[in-house]
């Protein structure tokens, strides 16, 4: 195999590498920031010495004579038109506002397709209600004494609920909406303003205690901030309004310093170009260019990667529970656990196919970006090819493709995802790239696809008399005709159907009609677990759609 | 492992508002005055609070709601059923169709009126006490016709005197505003 990549990186050997010594950071830590710590280290103290007060006798009756005494002074500025303004601002945190806010939120992120973030903050909304209920039934704290209640309430008063469910709204609101940055800087200190006024006027209204206001806001605030900066951060995560799928990762900002600081040190080579290439051809991971540091001109300055994050992890579990479903278990449908091994298992593919001679990108190597969250893989990048669908489909091309395929045969084994996006051009030179789907011993039906992939993309560019003839060469009639007895449905990617659908010829019968008959080969498996799953999937839906419709008040 | 764990949590988390809704929030005789103190600032002006005396073996306490103008609570049976019994107290209620009864001796310094509504299949019945301030509405809607299930249910259900709590936070410092405390601040 040549290898065509950069000079440094195949003599890594040669240099020392930093290693990033015990205890230091990674190069993208996972955290809550400076705030989020400090809000939560607040809160603790907070609720600690606040419920401790509030419990134990003395320091309860203490509490409750300075909160009414203070309470008491300010109704001395009580008058009517200030109380309308104050009933109106109190208005705010009531049921309906909040529920047009919140489904308001649902709604739009439904509509961007923003599901994490619709998830934690949905998670916040039920997180921050049940630990606000539980800590005001323990507490059981009465409204304030000693001074006139003027407007509504609902249960005891520790801490203020409608605050903490106004802060925890519009803080999820500015996490989950607003681009980080200047707009979102601004969304926060917005809400944060809402939320005092509101919390003056129940002051005020002496419905709440001024301890009451004070720590449902700050649990209204704490729970948003420290669980969208854990579960939906900013670098991993990116509020935007750009077209493009969810899958993929922002590689500006901080996460594009970290890949190229992580680079350097692990791999041994600056990169001084980060570029998303292919993305609408890629829904499984950031696919990205590398420029490293080098000679203007130099084609080795270049290098493949694609970065894997946990959510790639989740996708492809929830991948393959569909598959199994829809279609019993027609291979190994057993899902990945970590992204550490996603990218072991493409690192480890792509140098078995380099071990059998096979036209794919020469491995150099993984980068830890974030540990046991954020991997990026490097490889050979194929300079100046373009794809298959974009280039002339020659006789020779076509004998390649019939070529690799018979090498894939002979290797034992299956690349799954033959499609236009995933086999380039290279000087007149077919490449395979993708190999993530690469599967050793694969059942002779995946085979057999591959093989009728293979032609149904190369006859896309030329016919499929040209193609059956060079399919010849390497296959038996038999072979090829059990390849279109395999191939329906989902057997062929999505690009492959919607493809041959643009074209117009029916491909498949075409290739049917040239080869030897074969009955169709079924690919639905069915088996006692693909019953079972199904059930419970259909079981849990249900406990999950009944306890959501149970408990709608409180949610609402 | 980890599915059934997070399956688990979202159940527990999905479920615990619903489930949560009470045995916390006892409006008890004796005992603590948290809960009876709300319901006293739920309904400034009545001077008698109704609470649980104690429960006789087969009842159960299923939760409270005490917000601005009104406390209740209700009470369970296993023969009666959910929510058999419910209490609420609010500042007036329309006796209109109840017949007045003479109370009994620890129902002392209020009117009671009776409200049959039905005995079979279902026992079915009102009864309301009003005092200085406030009225009572007892619901008894039990799954069966046992109306023998009434006495039980009466002896859970008495009534706290709303100037022992006011004495009992005045000596703290504190005024519980309404009835039987000074006037409050309301700088009006």
């Amino acid at each position: 195999v040549e290898v065509t990549g950069h000079a440094s990186i195949g003599q890594r050997s040669l240099r020392r590498l930093r290693r990033r010594p015990s205890g230091e950071p990674p190069p993208l830590p996972h955290e809550i920031g400076r705030t989020g710590r400090l809000l939560l280290t607040i809160l603790v103290v907070a609720a600690v010495t606040t419920v401790a007060a509030i419990l134990i006798g003395s320091g309860a009756a203490a509490v409750e004579r300075v909160d009414s005494a203070f309470l008491r002074w300010l109704s001395g500025f009580r008058s009517d038109p200030l109380s309308d303004v104050m009933r109106f601002l109190d208005g705010l945190a009531s049921r309906w506002p909040l529920r047009i806010l919140r489904w308001g939120t649902l709604l739009a992120l439904i509509v961007v397709r923003r599901w994490r973030h619709l998830f934690v903050f949905v998670t916040s909304l039920i997180v921050l209600e049940l630990v606000t209920y539980s800590i005001s039934i323990s507490v059981a704290r009465a409204r304030p004494f000693g001074v006139e209640i003027l407007t509504d309430w609902n249960g005891f008063a520790m801490p203020s609920r409608p605050i903490a469910s106004l802060a925890v709204t519009l803080f999820g609101m500015s996490y989950a909406l607003v681009p980080a940055g200047r707009g979102r800087y601004t969304a926060k200190w917005i809400s944060a303003v809402v939320v005092a006024l509101v919390a003056v006027a129940r002051i005020y209204l002496a419905v709440d205690h001024v301890t009451d206001v004070l720590f449902g806001a700050l649990l209204g605030v704490t729970v948003p901030i420290v669980a969208f900066r854990w579960f939906a951060p900013n670098d991993v995560f990116p509020v935007t309004y750009r077209r493009g799928k969810t899958a993929h990762l922002d590689v500006s900002g901080r996460r594009g310093e970290a890949i190229v600081r992580a680079t350097e040190d692990q791999l041994g080579v600056k990169v001084v170009e980060i570029k998303p290439i292919g993305l609408e051809g890629s829904g499984g991971s950031t696919p990205l260019r590398l420029t490293l540091e080098g000679e203007e001109g130099d084609l080795r300055r270049y290098a493949f990667a694609k970065l894997y994050a946990k959510n790639h992890v989740r996708a492809d579990r929830w991948y393959k529970l569909g598959r199994q479903i829809l279609y019993g278990a027609l291979e190994d449908e057993t899902p990945f656990q970590t992204v550490r091994r996603f990218v072991e298992y493409e690192d480890y593919t792509l140098r078995l196919m380099a071990d059998f001679g096979l036209p794919t990108p020469h491995p150099y190597g993984v980068v830890e970006i974030t540990p046991e969250r954020e991997y990026m893989i490097v490889m050979e990048f194929f300079h100046g090819a373009v794809e298959l669908g974009d280039a002339e489909v020659t006789e020779d091309l076509i004998d390649e493709g019939m070529e690799l395929i018979r090498r894939l045969w002979e290797s034992g084994l299956a690349h799954r995802d033959i499609k236009p996006a995933n086999l380039m051009v290279q000087d007149g030179k077919l490449r395979l790239i993708d190999v993530f789907f690469v599967q050793v011993r694969p059942s002779p039906w995946r085979q057999a696809v591959d093989l009728a992939n293979m032609m149904l993309v190369l006859a896309l560019g030329s016919d499929a008399r040209t193609v059956y003839a060079v399919a010849e060469r390497y296959f038996t009639p038999e072979e090829i005709a059990e390849a279109f007895a395999a191939t329906r449905g989902v057997a062929s990617p999505t690009q492959v159907r919607s493809m041959i659908k643009r074209d117009g010829r029916n491909l498949v019968d075409e290739f049917r009609a040239l080869a030897p008959h074969h009955d169709p080969i079924p690919i639905q498996r069915w088996s006692l677990r693909r019953v079972g799953l199904t059930m419970w999937v259909v079981f849990l839906g249900l406990i999950v759609v009944g306890l959501v419709l149970s408990n709608w008040a409180a949610f609402t | 492992v980890r599915r059934g764990i997070a399956a688990l949590a979202l159940v527990t988390v999905l479920g615990a508002p619903a489930c949560q809704t009470a045995a916390d929030v006892r409006p008890d005789c004796q005992g603590e005055d948290r809960v009876l103190t709300l319901a006293a600032q739920a309904v400034p002006s009545a001077t008698l609070l109704p609470c649980i005396q104690g429960l006789v073996s087969g009842w159960r306490f299923e939760g409270a709601q005490i917000v601005d103008g009104s406390s209740r609570f209700w009470l369970g049976s296993d023969r009666g059923g959910v929510r058999a019994v419910g209490v609420e107290l609010t500042e007036t209620c329309d006796v209109t169709g109840a017949v007045e009864v003479i109370p009994g001796v620890d129902e002392a310094g209020t009117q009671r009126f009776e409200e049959p509504l039905s005995l079979s299949p279902a026992f079915s019945a009102n009864r309301y006490y009003t005092f200085p301030g406030g009225c009572v509405t007892v619901e008894y809607r039990f799954g069966t016709n046992d109306s023998a299930l009434v006495l039980q249910a009466d002896l859970a259900i008495s009534f706290r005197p709303r100037q022992e709590l006011v004495d009992r936070l005045d000596d703290l410092g504190l005024v519980l505003c309404g009835a039987g405390a000074p006037d409050c601040a309301d700088g009006e």
